[in-house]
């Protein structure tokens, strides 16, 4: 039976100059639960160990590394680098840092100046006619070259330029000779005398000048060669200063891998100490670890001579008032399951782990709602892909339930929608008549699908009294509806319907008297009643008004619930049919369609696995959170979380 | 009037589609984040380029050497260019509900005029939103020309703003009270939008007047807070500066918040509300209750547009979550460009 890993609280207490010795055990270990140690050794002077992290400054000049030369740091092996080389590692990836900012800093000057110059050449080309609307003749040069007139070269943006009219009586004029979408592009001139008043509007306007290289001169054509020259000159200058950035970085990149490894390691185990308690120069760790690495975990610690460490079991009260954390153990088929326990959340120590349970009719009720030999086929495939490609749990479910869909399409004779395509090897074994043939026995399916809810419900009612029991909770165990009160008094209701449907004669005054009425009283009493059974008396804390009001409601409650769960089942026989009759229709529209017939099928195939699937999928899950685990299951376990450290974790 | 209704009641689930397509775009925590961490405009304006839907409006903006005031107004252009754009899909321009920006921005601009001609100062012309001079009832450029109150009014004078203006005088010091100005063009606005919900009609009608209703009261309540806090002004003052208009807080509980003794005692009054329960209930941190009801009333848009599948609701609520993005993104700019820290300027966020 797949269970909860039983856990070892551990007392770690050493003096501080074997601090860190006890910390790198703890963090490359993978097997210890660590708490804080202040949440059980009380003293009037504790103090956690925590310190400055000398090891965030060097991470961060890494990530800096990382985010000038956009390049991932990764895990590494480290394994040659001692801890003692930590200065020495923090002054090489100093002199890295600052040989990649220069570097990066001469890309940045070199497209600095590829981007002035295409702007440049972008202008020169709107005046002469290339890309603008009007050519400009004149000498460049000639033009700035005026003596009483400032000019000034750029573009404007297009609702600035709207605005000039507002300038109207200012001495300036702006004469443009291109646009784009954003910019009206040209010169303006002013008198040397308010060029300062104008530049001043200008700027307000946000104009964007733009400066010509003293040496464009002649018309705007010559001037354009010269600038073209000059853009490809400065284009292979930034090629090369980039070329020379990466290749510095791909040479180092192993060595800042190793550096970063050491380092984060380093600092995640040094952030460890702010769960460690000091007291004068002794240290006190606290934390859980699978009994089984018990003996293992302890060995870890032979060498350090005044460390001690003490074990106890949780189950004989090790950890105190700490909630022990939980680690699920599950066999190969049940394990993805426990995806779908976490996410309802995990079991309390003491309780039971279900998933076991969860992956049994799981897999069962998804079958027998998706049952098709061929989409099994096809889900199991998908799964298979999923898990060995992505690394997706919900893969390896995929796998599992693909393959009960396979074993009950082949009960129902299913074969992506064909019905009848197994008939003949049903015939030649001497079977003529499948009982479970959707299409044919649709009260089968129905009533069976009700039998499978009524077993489930009552196994989940068995399964809630045996934790009663083992938590001593007799209110739980004996006198809830999810007791063996709820237990007598569902199974006598049933059997008294089924009597009645039967034509057998169950029932009379007695077996309705004990059977049916007493378990709703003990029910109704279940409180006062557990507190009988704990020896504190038949008490009612409550007003006796308010008591039975609300027992009144919450027994029928229990009533409603009963019908409403069973009745609930019914949508496993209702996804049977529901899939018989989409790929019926699959059929009906592949045969409309003569020759693209094949095409229909598979794409009506897809379609009915992904939609069916889906629905099916999350059908059975709802019947697991509330059909079953409402019975039996409360959650709220911590999860067992070893330290480790996290090398996907960039210190900014 | 029952043309002008029935025009406004038209199907318009296409434009209702396109405007959650058009949010569906919208900037997220994490774009908000990557704004924040840039250390120049020009970074911010490049991210904006590179990585979201601005990238269109952009297009031809070289990032390398904005101006932080162009990058500005091309933002607040692009939100009028939304604005237009879906009022084109389906041509709903000409029911008056869906001009409420229209007559927003000329009361906008002209009580800036009337701040310029207080001050005597005239660079009314950089912040002009030029592109909306073909919509305005009077020519923004002009407007920008105006030099004296005679020739504002001048320009107004066929407009429905020439009545309020007319009563606002300059004194003999040539001193236009702005104050009063404001809360009677804003009181106005707010009594023109209400008027244009009859064209609407139903259900929608009744969620947008309580919706636009809510909006008045708490941005009463924000400016009656400021107003005791910061000048522990008395309860006339405050209620002579207040729209006079009431939806889920009655006018005499409004009054009791003005009495208060001190922005401690408002806070105290305002607790016991509509909105101070709602705001508790939302688990908003009351230590900062400005933050926190411009948070709610943010919360309150979010959801009204979230949840209607009506074009008019849709409509105004959705103008309302493009304007706080783009608020949300001059805020950052403004912060890169005077060195704010992050944190601070993050505070400054509506998300």
């Amino acid at each position: 039976m797949p269970s909860i890993e039983k856990m070892m609280f551990a007392d770690i207490a050493g003096v501080e100059s074997e601090l860190d010795a006890v910390l790198d055990i703890i963090s490359s270990c993978g097997c210890f639960h660590m708490e804080n140690a202040a949440a059980i050794h009380i003293s009037g002077s504790k103090n956690t160990a925590k310190r400055e992290n000398p090891y965030i400054a060097p991470l961060k000049m890494l990530s800096e590394i990382g985010t000038l030369t956009g390049i991932t740091l990764e895990k590494a092996d480290a394994s040659g680098i001692r801890d003692g080389d930590a200065e020495k590692i923090k002054e090489e990836i100093r002199t890295v840092r600052n040989r990649v900012q220069k570097l990066k800093g001469e890309v940045k000057k070199a497209s600095d100046n590829l981007n002035a110059h295409k702007m440049a050449l972008e202008q020169v080309l709107h005046i002469s006619g290339g890309e603008g609307v009007g050519s400009l003749s004149v000498d460049i040069q000639q033009i700035f070259a005026c003596k009483h007139i400032k000019v000034r070269f750029g573009r404007l943006p297009v609702d600035s330029y709207d605005k000039l009219p507002f300038y109207e009586d200012k001495n300036f004029f702006f004469l443009a000779y291109g646009r784009d979408k954003e910019y009206i592009y040209g010169f303006c001139f002013a008198p040397l005398s308010e060029a300062e008043e104008i530049d001043s509007i200008l700027d307000s306007l946000y104009f964007d000048r733009i400066r010509l290289p003293d040496f464009v001169h002649g018309s705007a054509e010559d001037a354009a060669k010269f600038l073209q020259n000059d853009v490809d000159n400065d284009a292979s200058e930034v090629e090369k200063t980039k070329k020379e950035l990466a290749d510095y970085i791909e040479e180092k990149r192993e060595l800042l891998n190793k550096y970063f490894t050491k380092l984060k390691t380093l600092h995640d185990t040094f952030e460890l100490r702010e769960r460690v308690m000091m007291i004068r120069d002794k240290f006190y760790i606290v934390g859980f670890v699978p009994e089984r690495e018990a003996e293992w975990f302890k060995s870890l610690f032979s060498e350090l001579t005044t460390v001690s460490l003490v074990m106890k079991p949780c189950s004989e009260g090790g950890g105190g008032d700490l909630e022990t954390p939980v680690k699920l153990r599950n066999n190969k088929f049940s394990e993805p399951f426990s995806m779908f326990v976490e996410l309802y959340g995990l079991p309390a120590y003491n309780d039971m782990n279900p998933t076991n349970f969860v992956a049994i009719t799981y897999t069962l009720l998804f079958g027998i709602m998706f049952g098709d030999l061929g989409q099994g086929l096809v889900i199991s495939l998908i799964g298979l892909i999923l898990w060995k490609w992505k690394k997706m749990t919900l893969g390896r479910i995929m796998e599992r339930l693909g393959v009960s869909s396979m074993i009950f399409g082949t009960l129902y004779g299913s074969i992506f929608g064909y019905e009848e395509l197994l008939d003949p090897v049903y015939e030649s074994m001497g079977i003529h008549f499948l009982p479970f043939k959707a299409i044919h026995s649709i009260n089968n399916v129905l009533y069976t699908a009700i039998g499978i809810g009524i077993a489930i419900i009552i196994i989940s009612v068995i399964v809630n009294m045996v934790m009663g029991f083992k938590e001593k909770n007799y209110t739980r165990a004996l006198f809830s509806n999810n007791g063996l009160a709820g237990l007598v008094f569902y199974c006598s209701l049933l059997m008294l319907l089924l009597g009645g449907m039967l034509g057998l004669n169950v029932g009379g005054p007695v077996y309705i008297g004990c059977l049916i009425v007493l378990p709703l009283i003990v029910m109704f009493l279940r409180e006062p009643l557990g507190e009988l059974v704990k020896g504190k008396g038949f008490k009612i804390h409550e007003s006796l008004t308010d008591f039975i009001a609300a027992n009144f409601f919450e027994c029928f409650e229990f009533l409603l619930g009963y019908a409403t769960n069973t009745l609930s089942f019914v949508r496993v026989g209702g996804f049977v049919l529901s899939h018989a009759g989409m790929m019926s229709v699959v059929l009906a529209l592949a045969e409309m369609s003569g020759s693209f017939s094949p095409l229909v099928m598979i794409l009506g195939n897809l379609f009915v696995i992904v939609l069916e699937g889906l629905l099916v999928g999350i059908q059975v899950l709802r019947l697991e959170f509330y059909e079953m685990f409402s019975r039996y299951y409360t959650g709220g376990g911590k999860a067992f979380k070893p330290v480790k450290v996290d090398y996907d974790e960039i210190i900014e | 009037m029952n043309e002008k209704r029935s025009a406004c009641r038209r199907n318009l689930n296409a434009t209702v589609a396109k405007m959650h397509a058009v949010y569906g775009r919208r900037l997220r925590q994490e774009d908000y984040n990557a704004l924040l961490s840039c250390t120049s405009v020009s970074d911010a304006a490049d991210y904006l380029k590179r990585s979201t839907y601005f990238s269109k409006v952009l297009e031809n903006v070289n990032t390398e050497s904005i101006h932080r005031g162009n990058l500005e107004n091309i933002l607040r252009r692009s939100l009028m260019e939304r604005y237009f754009q879906i009022l084109r899909f389906e041509k709903i321009a000409e029911n008056e509900f869906y001009n409420f920006i229209i007559i927003k921005t000329e009361i906008d601009e002209i009580l800036i005029c009337i701040l310029h001609l207080n001050a005597g100062t005239s660079d009314h012309i950089n912040t002009l939103p030029i592109y909306m001079n073909k919509y305005t009832s009077f020519n923004l450029m002009e407007l920008a020309k105006v030099g004296s109150y005679a020739e504002l009014l001048a320009l107004t004078e066929k407009t429905p703003y020439s009545a309020i203006l007319k009563k606002y005088q300059p004194d003999e010091k040539g001193h236009i009270d702005y104050p009063a100005l404001e809360l009677e063009l804003n009181t106005y606005y707010s009594r023109r939008l209400a008027d244009s919900l009859k064209l609407i009609g139903g259900e929608t009608e009744k969620r947008l007047r309580d919706f636009i209703g809510s909006q008045i009261d708490m941005k009463n309540i924000i400016n009656s807070y400021r107003m005791k806090r910061f000048f522990n002004a008395d309860a006339e003052d405050i209620r002579s500066r207040m729209i006079p208009i009431y939806m889920r807080i009655s006018q005499q509980k409004m009054d009791e918040l003005y009495n208060a003794r001190d922005d401690k005692e408002f806070m105290q009054r305002f607790s016991q509300t509509y909105y101070g329960r709602e705001i508790a209930a939302k688990g908003f941190d009351m230590s900062d209750p400005e933050t926190a009801l411009i948070r709610f009333r943010y919360l309150q848009i979010k959801r009204a547009f979230s949840r209607s599948t009506a074009a008019p609701e849709c409509f105004y609520t959705f103008i309302q979550l493009a304007d706080i993005e783009v608020k949300n993104i001059i805020r950052i700019i403004e912060g890169i460009r005077y060195s704010l820290p992050t944190k601070e300027i993050s505070e400054l966020i509506i998300t």
